[in-house]
């Protein structure tokens, strides 16, 4: 007989040595603001608190993962490179002539 | 006619983040002023529209695009220097229940918008829904450190009169200097570095919408971290080092060498600005001869690169804001 599913999310622990607030985006669109006290917490797995630890403060050091469900939250990683050239400005270079008014 | 010029000397600027895209911000958080630059600008493309006609003379042209954008110079304060490190790397992490607050700036997925006032004598300008596309941070000897920085914005409108609200940063306030701060390259003194500079580009791109003729929006691409270090070395071993692997290695390297930067500038016990580059790959020559003699110096760039854990690169600053 299959196991029924849980209706609890799962969660992880993570650990915060000092309280910390801030802002981050955890995508391009979607902007946060954030405020954790110290100690140890436990979030949902997949919730914006769950990006907000793993993906700006355990880089920095501020939150550290205490349990498996934490540790298996992927950190971003870079978008490969369209191009290494820095571009002077981000309009379309298509066009002919170009003016600064 | 009586000519009344416009005085440049009237220029400032002033920024506050925006909550999202399309609503700009009401009032500035901080009002500063410049070193060069334009208090606004925009690059407006547009293109030849030609067809035949019974003469030989152009008939027409056609408008593509038009980028609002802000490009300035200024020198860094700790309160500015602040929102634009949040504007610029995404995320601020801040610890400390008084001051002096500790800020601590990675690179996020996504970038916030910000809203850029600009005066310049009575005319008076906004960007709105803008980005900041690169922040430079340079320093030249024990002088003061400064901040180049370039926005891109989706919507640019005059306004009738001047702001209100902003928090003034002035050179009076104080401003950063090297000065009985920190220089390392893997975690020890190159020598004497003479002058520098940490440049964040965010790449971005300004997206096109066939319905409006200013961007639908403005996106962040690859996040870089350029650095450069003018240094006065003791010895030849960062060279080595970078061309072998190590600093008594004897065989060329076959991949770049990855070290650390470590830059700290001082302002007073309680205000200070450091960045930090965990992995960077860093690149330099032999010192070059002189007929006349002298000192030998080298020049150190970098490239930050993502380690294997962590962030790329940290920008800690300490100062009396406890929320940007």
């Amino acid at each position: 007989m299959p196991r029924a599913k849980p209706d609890a999310p799962e969660q992880s622990r993570w650990r915060l040595d000092e309280a910390v607030r801030g802002e981050t985006a955890i995508d391009a669109s979607n902007r946060v603001e954030f405020e954790f006290a110290a100690g140890e917490i436990s979030v949902d797995v997949g919730s914006v608190d769950e990006a907000i630890l793993a993906r700006a403060l355990t880089p920095t050091g501020h939150a550290v993962p205490v349990d498996d469900n934490a540790k298996t939250v992927a950190l971003p990683g870079p978008e490969p490179a369209e191009s290494a050239a820095v571009e002077d400005a981000p309009a379309s270079a298509d066009e002919t002539s170009e003016e600064t008014a | 006619m009586a000519l009344t010029p416009i005085q440049r000397r009237i220029s400032q600027l002033a920024i506050a983040k925006q909550s999202v895209q399309g609503t700009p911000a009401t009032t500035p958080a901080y009002q500063f002023g410049l070193a060069s630059g334009r208090i606004v600008d925009a690059t407006i493309t547009e293109a030849d529209l030609d067809l035949t006609w019974d003469n030989r003379i152009a008939e027409g042209a056609e408008r593509t695009m038009v980028v609002p954008m802000v490009e300035w110079e200024t020198v860094t304060t700790p309160t500015v220097a602040g929102l634009l490190l949040l504007l610029a790397l995404g995320t601020d992490t801040v610890t400390g229940s008084s001051a002096p607050y500790t800020h601590t700036f990675t690179p996020a997925a996504g970038l916030g918008y910000c809203t850029i006032w600009g005066r310049q004598d009575a005319n008076y300008w906004q960007v709105s829904d803008a980005k900041i596309g690169e922040l430079e941070f340079s320093f030249n000897k024990a002088g003061a450190l400064r901040t180049k920085a370039k926005a891109w914005g989706g919507v640019i409108t005059p306004l009738s009169s001047l702001w209100s609200g902003a928090a003034d940063s002035r050179l009076s306030g104080g401003y950063f200097t090297a000065v009985g701060g920190v220089g390392q390259i893997d975690s020890a003194s190159p020598g004497a570095i003479v002058e520098g500079s940490f440049k964040f580009n965010n790449n971005l791109e300004a997206i096109a919408s066939a319905f409006q003729v200013t961007p639908a929006a403005i996106f962040e691409k690859l996040a870089v971290l350029d650095s450069s270090l003018k240094i006065i070395p003791p010895d030849v071993t960062l060279w080595r080092k970078i061309l072998t692997g190590t600093t008594s290695g004897t065989t060329v390297a076959a991949t770049p060498y990855f070290g650390t930067e470590v830059v700290k500038w001082i302002l007073d016990a309680n205000t200070d600005l450091q960045i930090t580059a965990a992995r960077i790959q860093l690149m330099t020559q032999f010192p070059e001869l002189a007929a006349a003699g002298g000192p030998a110096e080298v020049t150190v760039t970098g490239k930050g690169r993502n380690p294997a854990s962590g962030a790329a690169w940290t920008v800690v600053l300490r100062n009396t804001v406890a929320a940007y």
